[in-house]
C-alpha cells in the first residue's frame, strides 16, 4: 500500500479514465501515483499477442471516435508520446443480404447519396447536428448539463436523441437501408432499440463519423494508454503496476477509484451489492444525520448491466 | 463493419441479450485494423476483431454454451463474408466471465460500467450534485460508472480530477 501522505492523489486503475484523472491533476501541479493491479497499464485500451506470434489484437476497445472528440485528449501532446491516429477513408460499411452495403462516409452528402429516397431526410437530420458537434459534445461529455452551455444545440440533439432508436428510424426514414444504417450505430448503446434514449448513440456515432472520423490507433489501442502513461511520467507522475488494491490508503490524500462502484466497495471490505447499484452506505459510515439522509436517498437506483462476447482472429 | 442486416434483425438481437437470451443471429461489430495498420499482423496476413452483446453473467443465462455462441457468431460473419471461416488461422474468444476475470471493472462482462439508459444520464451512478464524489471524505470515483460513461474519451477521469482541484487545496 502507498504512503498516501507523500502524494496529493492516489489513483487506482491505469485505464484511460484513471490515467486521464492522473494527467489532469499532474498538469495542475499535483503529485500523483497511479496503482494498477495488472502487469501493464491499459484497462480497456490494451493490445496483446492473443493468437499467433506477430498478430496484435485489441483486447477490449478498438475504434476511437470519442477520443478525437474529447476536450481532454485534444489538449494533450500525445503525438510526442508515440500516439498516431490512422483514419480509414470510410468509417463504416453495413452490408445487406442483397450483396450491397450501406456506407457511412465522412461527408453527410456522400452518405445521403447512398440512401436513395432517404437522402433528403438524412441531410435534414444530420446536417444541422454535425455543424453543432463541438457544442453538443461539450455538453454531453461530462456531468449532466444543467444548465447546458449550448442550449439550442442540445435541444436540437435531444429532441431526436430521447426517442427509442427504432422509433426514430421508422419515423424519419422510409427505406430499409437508412433504417439499418441507423440501427447499427444505435446498437452501440448496448440497450434494446425500443428504449427511450437509444437513438442518442446512433446520432452521436454518425455525428462523430462525419465530424472527426472513426480512427484506430497505430499499433493498437494500447498505444493510447502507453502515450498517456509516458506523458504522465513526463509530468512527474508515478505509475506502479502489478499491485492490486484491497483497501483505500488512509491519510489526507484523495484516492480516485477508476474501478466500478461494485469493485470499489469490495476494495474497502464492504459487501458487494447484489445488483449493480451504488449503495452509499457500503462506502462509509454516516457521519451526521445529514449524511445519513443523503445516503438513504441515493439507495436503490439500479444500473442494469450489459455485456459483450468478443472474438478476435488471425487470418490469412 | 456492422453485421446485422435490417433494423428488425438488429433490434431482435439487442433485445435478446437484454432479456437474458443469447441471440440466434447476433448483431456483430467488426473491425479489420490490419487493412489500415500494417503493424497489426505479418505481411500478407490480417487480424479481425469483433463483438456482440450477450446476457450479463449475473442476469441469467439460457444455457447456451460458449462454443454454440461462437458458431452463431462466425455464421453471421460468414453470411456477409463468404469464405471467412476458411481463412481463419487462429481465434481468441472472451465471454462475459472472461471479461470479468480480465478486468474487475467489467462486472458480469459489462464493459461500460453500467447501462447507459435515460435515467443514468441524469443519475450516474446515483442522483447527486457531484457524481464523482462519494460519501467517504477524500475518495472519488473516476470510472465509466460516472458521467459521461463508457468509451475511450478520458472525460470521466478529467471531470473527477476537476472536482478534486475545485474542492481540495494542494
Amino acid at each position: 500500500m502507498s504512503r498516501s501522505d507523500i502524494y496529493d492523489a492516489i489513483i487506482i486503475g491505469a485505464g484511460p479514465n484513471g490515467l486521464a484523472a492522473a494527467v489532469t491533476l499532474a498538469r495542475a501541479g499535483r503529485s500523483v501515483r497511479v496503482i494498477e493491479a495488472a502487469a501493464t497499464v491499459g484497462g480497456g485500451t490494451r493490445t496483446a499477442l492473443l493468437t499467433l506470434p506477430g498478430f496484435r489484437h485489441d483486447v477490449c476497445s478498438a475504434v476511437h471516435p470519442l477520443a478525437l472528440s474529447s476536450r481532454f485528449f485534444r489538449d494533450l501532446p500525445l503525438d510526442r508520446c508515440g500516439l498516431r491516429w490512422i483514419e480509414p477513408s470510410l468509417p463504416l460499411a453495413h452490408p445487406l443480404d442483397d450483396g450491397t452495403a450501406v456506407l457511412l462516409e465522412r461527408s453527410v452528402g456522400a452518405t445521403a447519396a447512398g440512401l436513395g429516397r432517404d437522402a433528403a431526410a438524412y441531410h435534414r437530420l444530420m446536417g444541422p447536428l454535425v455543424k453543432r458537434w463541438a457544442a453538443v459534445t461539450e455538453d454531453l461529455l461530462g456531468p449532466p448539463p444543467l444548465p447546458p452551455r449550448h442550449p439550442l444545440a442540445l435541444i436540437r440533439f435531444g429532441v431526436a436523441a430521447l426517442l427509442p432508436a427504432s422509433l426514430l428510424a421508422r419515423l424519419w426514414f422510409r427505406g430499409e437501408r437508412a433504417r439499418a444504417l441507423f440501427a447499427g450505430m444505435a446498437a452501440h448503446a448496448i440497450l434494446p432499440l425500443e428504449r427511450p434514449g437509444s437513438a442518442a448513440f446512433g446520432l452521436i456515432l454518425a455525428m462523430a463519423g462525419h465530424a472527426v472520423g472513426w480512427p484506430v490507433a497505430q499499433g493498437g489501442s494500447q498505444a493510447i494508454a502507453d502515450a498517456l502513461a509516458a506523458y504522465l511520467r513526463d509530468l512527474g507522475g508515478e505509475i506502479v503496476t502489478g499491485q492490486p488494491v484491497t483497501a483505500f490508503p488512509p491519510g489526507r490524500s484523495c484516492s480516485m477509484s477508476a474501478r466500478s462502484t461494485c469493485s470499489a466497495s469490495r476494495a474497502i471490505g464492504y459487501p458487494q451489492p447484489t445488483d449493480a447499484c451504488w449503495r452509499a452506505t457500503a462506502m462509509a459510515r454516516p457521519r451526521s444525520s445529514l449524511t445519513g439522509r443523503w445516503m438513504a436517498r441515493s439507495r436503490g437506483l439500479p444500473m442494469r448491466v450489459a455485456v459483450r462476447a468478443r472474438c478476435t482472429w488471425a487470418a490469412r | 463493419m456492422h453485421l446485422g442486416g435490417t433494423l428488425t434483425e438488429i433490434a431482435t438481437s439487442e433485445r435478446a441479450g437484454w432479456e437474458g437470451q443469447h441471440p440466434q443471429q447476433p448483431y456483430i461489430i467488426l473491425v479489420q485494423p490490419s487493412l489500415f495498420d500494417p503493424t497489426r499482423a505479418p505481411a500478407g496476413k490480417h487480424t479481425a476483431w469483433a463483438y456482440c452483446h450477450v446476457p450479463n453473467l449475473h442476469v441469467g443465462q439460457d444455457g447456451i454454451l460458449p462454443h454454440e455462441m461462437i458458431e452463431r457468431f462466425e455464421a453471421q460473419v460468414e453470411r456477409f463474408a463468404p469464405g471467412f471461416k476458411t481463412r481463419i488461422l487462429a481465434r481468441h474468444v472472451m465471454a462475459p466471465a472472461d471479461f470479468e476475470a480480465y478486468n474487475p471493472n467489467y462486472v458480469g462482462g459489462d464493459i461500460i460500467g453500467g447501462a447507459q439508459d435515460l435515467p443514468q444520464f441524469f443519475a450516474r451512478p446515483v442522483l447527486s450534485r457531484n457524481p464523482y464524489a462519494t460519501p467517504a471524505a477524500g475518495i472519488y470515483l473516476c470510472s465509466a460508472s460516472t458521467p459521461p460513461g463508457g468509451g475511450v474519451h478520458g472525460m470521466c477521469g478529467y471531470h473527477a480530477a476537476q472536482t478534486v482541484l475545485r474542492t481540495r487545496s494542494a
